[in-house]
């Protein structure tokens, strides 16, 4: 589901593959982004760091704990 | 008031009669004497104290503020150290003016500590723990090399690895301090003169080959003669019990010393199973109220407190230490269990060498060596953290390996106890920080350190009548415990450069305060996203949380 307009608060990554995880405002817990692919997680890593970055805040597409989707605002 | 050191053994210490206050009462000593400054009804205390001819002082002094307990999770509530008092009585009064002193309505408890002692002497047998009797032949005109002869300074599962740490920048102890808390030292020996702190507290006593041993253990002075310690470059500073108390000699190390720097507690002293026959019975000083709220101030500090287990024969696991000595406080509870409050202190049994050291193959005792194996006399359970070299240790004092007339050229071949075990963990530690220290890493702190003791080193092994099961744990090996302790999360930093190269996954942070680190090399994508966060915390001026070594970038997180 669809969570619009929130903020990112934590952008977590590690070394291994595929491995970024991120909280927003207002959803509890890490959400982790889907891994499958490595440059759409790649992408998705630009998208939220640079929201977290510059403070812009997101539309962001959740299936259970997973990030599927992102809008930067 | 400190103890008089004209009366009693110069080796060992006296009884100490301690009162825990209630806080409630908010006692204070003046020149008057006892008052509490909430009214609370003190004529009975005041009243014993007349009758007894005896004065009540501060334990800690009058100004014991705690230290701000904030340096990680694991950091234990402080206990208020103003509550401690001593009371310089008789020694042969103290137990009938601790019982009256119990019965006051501003105490909390009051206990008469028996004497404290180095872990040196044994018991069953005639035999004696290093009472090594100096060599009468005349000392050659200089001293040999004796470092071949320290094998436990060697490539582990034997020694403990310092040459690897000695190849770190950093690694051999420098800008690390270290005070041992005991009784006396030689600090004119011939290899104990650089990187000495001298006399910190209080004055030594004029049996001084214990001291003289353990510092020589640690850090013995590299050059071509005699032996050289496990921490060189460290700086040794001496707390003497022979003129203050156990708990003040404690406080007074951790007040002249920094977050990272280390105490050596080469103490122990008879517990409830004590049995009058030598150190049967004789355990870590952690389980006495005052020298755990010590203990635990000194932790609280960031520093590394290292304490003998004690040479009792004991296993500190037993029902027996769960009860309460008449007169501690009813809040006591038997830190020996890992479940209750801890005070943070690396507790360290004594192992055997391996088999054969020095050409020998059995203990004095005729214990066959089984190299990392629970000495017999050593204390053992759940709380003892790690192990070190208990028989066979090569350092400087006691003049068995060389003699002579002149004391600042003895050696000894054979210093043993729980007491040659804390100096080579304590060694360890001191490698351990220092190449930390020269990395701008965070230190460890006393908690992190038994942690650490716990997951790295060679394990402990088994010998007949001595299992496993018998804990001592494991003997240090700096080759997993630096990498180890390197290993850790620096909070709330800044990314200050950010640089890479045209080929895979060459990418670097500069992380602020610490320096350079590469983005771990393995997946490329992983290696990508890591270096995205990292130059957007740059480039937006962010604080981030990042999971280094000494080498590498892992993690991060963006805050």
């Amino acid at each position: 589901m669809w969570n619009n307009n929130v903020s990112v608060q934590r952008v977590y990554a590690t070394n291994g593959s595929q491995a970024v995880w991120a909280i927003f405002s207002g959803i509890a817990g890490w959400k982790r982004v889907k891994p499958g692919a490595p440059d759409a997680v790649g992408n998705l890593t630009e998208l939220l760091t640079a929201a977290k970055a510059h403070g812009r805040n997101v539309n962001v597409f959740l299936q259970g704990n997973e990030i599927e989707r992102a809008l930067m605002l | 008031m400190p103890n008089d050191p004209s009366t009693g053994s110069e080796s060992q210490g006296k009884p100490e009669l301690i009162v825990v206050a209630k806080p409630e009462a908010e006692l204070q000593v003046t020149a008057e004497g006892v008052a509490s400054a909430s009214g609370a009804a003190i004529d009975d205390l005041q009243q014993i104290l007349a009758e007894e001819g005896v004065a009540m002082s501060p334990l800690f002094g009058q100004a014991a503020s705690a230290p701000t307990a904030s340096l990680e999770m694991e950091a234990a509530e402080e206990g208020d150290l103003s509550l401690f008092y001593q009371v310089d009585a008789p020694e042969d009064r103290m137990q009938a003016i601790a019982d009256r002193l119990n019965a006051a309505g501003a105490v909390a408890g009051a206990y008469v500590k028996p004497p404290a002692e180095p872990a040196t002497l044994t018991m069953e047998r005639e035999t004696f723990l290093n009472d090594m009797e100096p060599d009468v032949q005349t000392a050659p005109a200089v001293t040999p090399n004796f470092t071949s002869r320290q094998d436990y300074l060697e490539a582990p599962p034997v020694g403990i690895d310092a040459p690897y740490a000695w190849s770190l920048p950093g690694g051999s102890g420098q800008n690390i301090k270290v005070i041992d808390c005991e009784w006396g030292w030689n600090l004119t020996h011939e290899d104990l003169l650089q990187n000495s702190l001298g006399m910190v507290c209080g004055a030594s006593s004029s049996n001084t080959n214990h001291g003289t041993a353990v510092f020589g253990e640690i850090g013995g002075d590299r050059n071509s003669l005699g032996v050289t310690g496990i921490a060189p470059d460290a700086r040794l500073g001496a707390s003497s019990f022979a003129t203050q108390g156990t708990a003040t000699g404690i406080k007074c190390a951790a007040d002249n010393l920094s977050a990272g720097d280390i105490i050596l507690l080469e103490i122990h002293r008879a517990g409830p199973n004590a049995t009058g026959a030598g150190q049967k019975g004789y355990i870590g000083v952690e389980w006495w109220p005052d020298d755990f709220a010590a203990i635990r101030y000194a932790v609280n500090k960031g520093i590394i407190v290292v304490e003998a287990a004690g040479n009792g024969w004991e296993d500190l696991d037993a029902a027996v230490y769960d009860t309460a000595r008449p007169g501690f406080p009813a809040t006591w509870r038997n830190p020996f269990r890992l479940t209750n409050p801890q005070c943070g202190a690396v507790m360290v049994g004594a192992g055997d060498p391996p088999s054969g050291t020095h050409g020998r193959f059995t203990s004095p005792w005729n214990q066959p060596y089984v190299d990392r194996a629970r000495c017999g006399f050593s204390n053992w359970g759940s709380r003892v953290d790690c192990q070190g070299w208990g028989w066979e240790v090569t350092t400087t004092g006691y003049g068995d390996l060389q003699g002579g007339s002149n004391p600042n050229r003895w050696y000894t071949d054979t210093f043993s106890g729980t007491s040659s075990a804390s100096p080579i963990v304590t060694g360890a530690l001191a490698c351990t920080q220092g190449a930390l220290k020269a990395r701008n890493m965070p230190l460890l702190t006393s908690w992190r350190a038994r942690s650490l003791l716990r997951s790295t080193g060679s394990p402990q092994q088994a010998a007949p009548s001595r299992p496993v099961s018998q804990r001592i744990g494991n003997r240090p090996n700096l080759r997993q415990l630096i990498p180890a302790a390197m290993k850790t999360w620096v909070n709330n930093v800044s990314i200050q450069f950010t640089y890479a190269l045209h080929t895979p996954q060459a990418s670097w942070a500069y992380i602020a305060g610490i320096g350079w680190r590469r983005i771990r090399t393995g997946q490329a994508d992983g290696v990508s996203n890591v270096f995205q966060l990292c130059c957007q915390a740059q480039g937006s001026g962010g604080k981030v949380n990042a999971y280094i070594d000494g080498t590498y970038l892992y993690y991060v997180v963006m805050l």
